[in-house]
């Protein structure tokens, strides 16, 4: 038995499930500051930042060093190179919630349109993401498939909410500034979901072995 | 691909140890295939059979057949020196023979009927270079073998292997005695040889197993438990034991 | 405070006593090794001192080409030539050996390599008791089987010949032979005989032409050993070989270095020139052993290098 190398993988689950709760807050978060407007709770957002990014290059470096050091084979190579894979988009999760947090602070909007449902497509998002990470966390191919169907969903929010947002340009009634900010944060949260899916696309390879490919990003 | 070697329902006992137990497999022609597994699951045994050297060991009986080129190596009818011509071996530990380098060579030429020297003198050359160690010793082959260092003499095993012009090499975990530069060079030259010759090997290297061998088979108590190509049992093997062993989690 | 002064104490003691016994036992040893140097010290000197005055008196040359030994010849100038027991020594040597290594290889050969274990083990027994047993009984046996045998074969008066000493000497010299070579053919490794069989090469081409020249010093080491018992027996030949102070023949009845001395030193007389001699031919004996052993030893020196 290989002690010191199971301890370092279990260190390794650990470090990814610690980093993958940082995400889960920010989206969170994010979605709140933008709900409620709080431009507080976003500058908080864009405050973790920086811990995100540093959580990245550590489990980075872990990995490295355990492909270094442990030679590892099988279920454990396909399980450490797909966590390598998997801190970029978790940190893109990152850099996305940042980015909507830094346009609720700067924006000059008070109030968010009738019928623009943020909030579903936010929960939806949160959702993708928290379960995304529990699929890592249990090696669990099937809610790792899952996942990557309910991504159409926010796909069809997105598109929902740009219509919407079209339509109040057209009208004149609102300010453009606004509106536009509001079809950023749509975009920066429907590219949450995308990031969410490599992830569960990342889990199917470490369970299964089978590499699907991910999409752009 | 095309198998050479079909091993068929083989059992071997030593004595009442039942050591080898109903192994199927097709060792295919001009590629490396690893034999890997714990101390004591029989890969070396199975090595063995391959080329009748368990015959040599006291109380072993084995049934089964293995087809060499259609042919079964354990008819009765069958020339076991023939055999070993045209299946050599390299063992774990290099044991040239107390003689010159070129007597080294020669002997097994030699055993075989070869007795002009103009013949000989060719053999010795071409095999000594095919082993990769012609430049370092054409200039001394009348000095005694046992004079070289350890990774050399190795070399030179292999060259003495490669004299009778077997179709098939068998390599009994040839590097485990070796530091790293020489077992790279063995490496490379195993990786050469498999253009001209066909190499089971027997390794508890994994990662080299991993990186040149073209097939592994994975013994377990006597049992073959499976057999495929090397980057898959290496990336997604098929069975749970296969992956235990391989990612060290038993011991 | 104390405590540690005592024990400081006791341990310089048991220091001491230790010590004292070490030197002791070392003392003792260098008595030993001293002894025996002695020994073989007394035994060279006084053979030197007792050989020389003959070989003085008769010429070197004279009495070491010399055909011709008549040391009581009242008729005519007595003789002291010994060529004929140093001839007969090498012949008898040498017959024994032309018969001992061939048959003592195979039988090593057959022991270490082919013979099951049980018969092996047979064999070995029987090779040790062949061993032991005193040269007085071979001459015996010798006397009584082989000397009537070899008259009846050969048509001859008497089977006390040279040829019978010959058959005496190879069977004795058969377990030197036998048991070194087999111990030496045990110890070439396994490795190289798997991997002559992996070349190949068959069972019997393996042991002749991998495992015996691998054994070769041992083996070499065994022939001296034999030869060394041949050329120094004189109790089992004295009984067989006729004991004729002739120039050796097969079928002759011969006298060797050993035997010349035991037969006549008996009742030479005491100061004579013949007692002298045959201090002599000790002397000259004792020299050919010392000469093969310095053989032995180079050979056992080369093989550990």
């Amino acid at each position: 038995m290989r002690s010191v190398y199971m301890a370092e993988l279990e260190e390794l689950n650990k470090k990814m499930i610690s980093m993958g709760m940082l995400c889960e807050n920010s989206v969170a978060k994010a979605a709140q500051s933008l709900v409620g407007l709080d431009r507080d709770l976003a500058a908080e957002v864009v405050a973790k930042r920086e811990e995100i990014n540093r959580e990245e290059r550590e489990i980075e470096n872990f990995c490295i060093r355990l492909l270094l050091t442990q030679q590892p084979v099988a279920r454990d190579l396909r399980m450490i190179s797909s966590a390598l894979k998997m801190v970029t988009d978790m940190e893109r999760i990152g850099d996305q919630s940042t980015d909507i947090a830094d346009v609720v602070r700067a924006s000059s909007l008070q109030k968010i349109p009738e019928g623009l449902n943020f909030r579903e497509m936010a929960e939806s998002v949160i959702h993708m993401v928290t379960k995304s990470i529990d699929a890592f966390v249990n090696q669990d191919a099937v809610v790792a498939d899952a996942i990557i169907s309910y991504d159409d969903v926010v796909d069809s929010y997105f598109d929902s909410i740009k219509g919407k947002l079209v339509g109040l340009l057209k009208n004149d009634k609102s300010d453009t500034t606004d509106m536009l900010d509001l079809l950023m944060i749509a975009k920066y949260f429907e590219r949450t979901g995308d990031h969410a899916v490599n992830i569960a696309n990342w889990v199917i390879f470490s369970v299964t072995g089978e590499n699907r490919g991910v999409q752009g990003k | 691909m095309s198998t050479i070697l079909d091993v068929e329902k083989l059992n071997l006992w030593y004595g009442d140890h039942h050591a080898l137990k109903d192994i199927n497999v097709e060792i295919p022609k001009n590629r490396i295939t690893a034999l890997i597994g714990p101390s004591g699951c029989g890969k070396s045994t199975f090595l063995k059979t391959l080329n009748r050297m368990n015959d040599l060991v006291a109380g072993v009986k084995i049934e089964g057949d293995v087809l060499y080129n259609g042919q079964n190596i354990y008819d009765p009818s069958v020339d076991v020196t023939w055999i070993r011509k045209q299946i050599g071996m390299v063992f774990q530990k290099a044991n040239p023979f107390p003689m010159s380098i070129y007597d080294n060579i020669a002997y097994g030429p030699r055993t075989h009927g070869i007795r002009s020297r103009v013949r000989l003198d060719e053999i010795v050359e071409r095999t000594l270079r095919d082993a990769a160690i012609w430049e370092e010793v054409k200039d001394r082959l009348k000095k005694p073998a046992l004079g070289l260092s350890g990774g050399q003499q190795q070399r030179l095993c292999i060259a003495r292997a490669l004299a009778v012009e077997p179709d098939i090499l068998l390599m009994d975990e040839s590097t485990s005695a070796l530091d790293p530069i020489s077992t790279g060079k063995i490496e490379e030259l195993a990786q050469q040889l498999k253009e001209k010759y066909t190499v089971v090997m027997v390794t508890h290297n994994m990662q080299q197993a991993a990186r040149i061998s073209d097939e592994c088979a994975f013994f377990l108590l006597g049992e073959l438990v499976e057999f495929s190509a090397t980057d898959k049992m290496f990336s997604t093997p098929t069975d749970k034991r296969t992956e235990d062993y391989i990612t060290g989690r038993f011991g | 405070m104390t405590e540690t002064t005592a024990s400081a104490g006791k341990l310089k003691k048991t220091a001491g006593t230790q010590a004292t016994l070490e030197n002791g036992v070392h003392a003792v040893f260098l008595l030993c090794g001293v002894l025996a140097i002695g020994f073989v010290l007394c035994i060279s000197v006084y053979l030197i001192i007792a050989g020389i005055p003959a070989i003085h008196k008769i010429g070197f040359i004279k009495f070491i080409t010399g055909t011709k030994w008549m040391p009581t010849a009242t008729t005519t100038e007595p003789s002291f030539g010994i060529l004929p027991f140093i001839l007969t020594s090498i012949y008898g040597t040498a017959g024994a050996m032309a018969i001992g290594i061939p048959v003592g290889l195979l039988t090593a050969l057959f022991l270490t390599k082919a013979a099951p274990k049980r018969l092996s083990s047979v064999i070995r027994s029987a090779v040790e008791l062949l061993a032991g047993i005193p040269s007085v009984v071979y001459g015996l046996v010798g006397m009584i089987v082989l000397v009537p045998l070899i008259a009846k074969l050969f048509r001859i008066s008497s089977g006390a010949t040279l040829f019978a000493a010959i058959l005496v000497l190879s069977i004795m010299v058969l377990p030197s032979i036998i048991n070194v070579s087999a111990t030496a053919l045990d110890a070439v490794p396994q490795e190289y005989e798997s991997a002559s069989l992996a070349l190949g090469a068959t069972k019997t081409e393996t042991y002749f032409r991998v495992s015996l020249p691998a054994a070769k010093s041992g083996v070499a080491a065994s022939i001296v050993l034999g030869i060394g018992r041949a050329i120094g027996e004189a109790m089992a030949i004295i009984m067989v070989s006729g004991n004729v102070a002739n120039m050796p023949g097969l079928l002759k009845s011969v006298r060797f270095m050993t035997t010349a001395i035991a037969s006549e030193m008996s009742y030479a007389a005491v100061g004579s020139l013949q007692r002298e001699a045959l201090f002599s031919i000790g002397l000259i004996l004792f020299l050919f052993i010392m000469m093969i052993n310095a053989i032995l030893n180079l050979m056992i020196k080369r093989k550990k290098v």
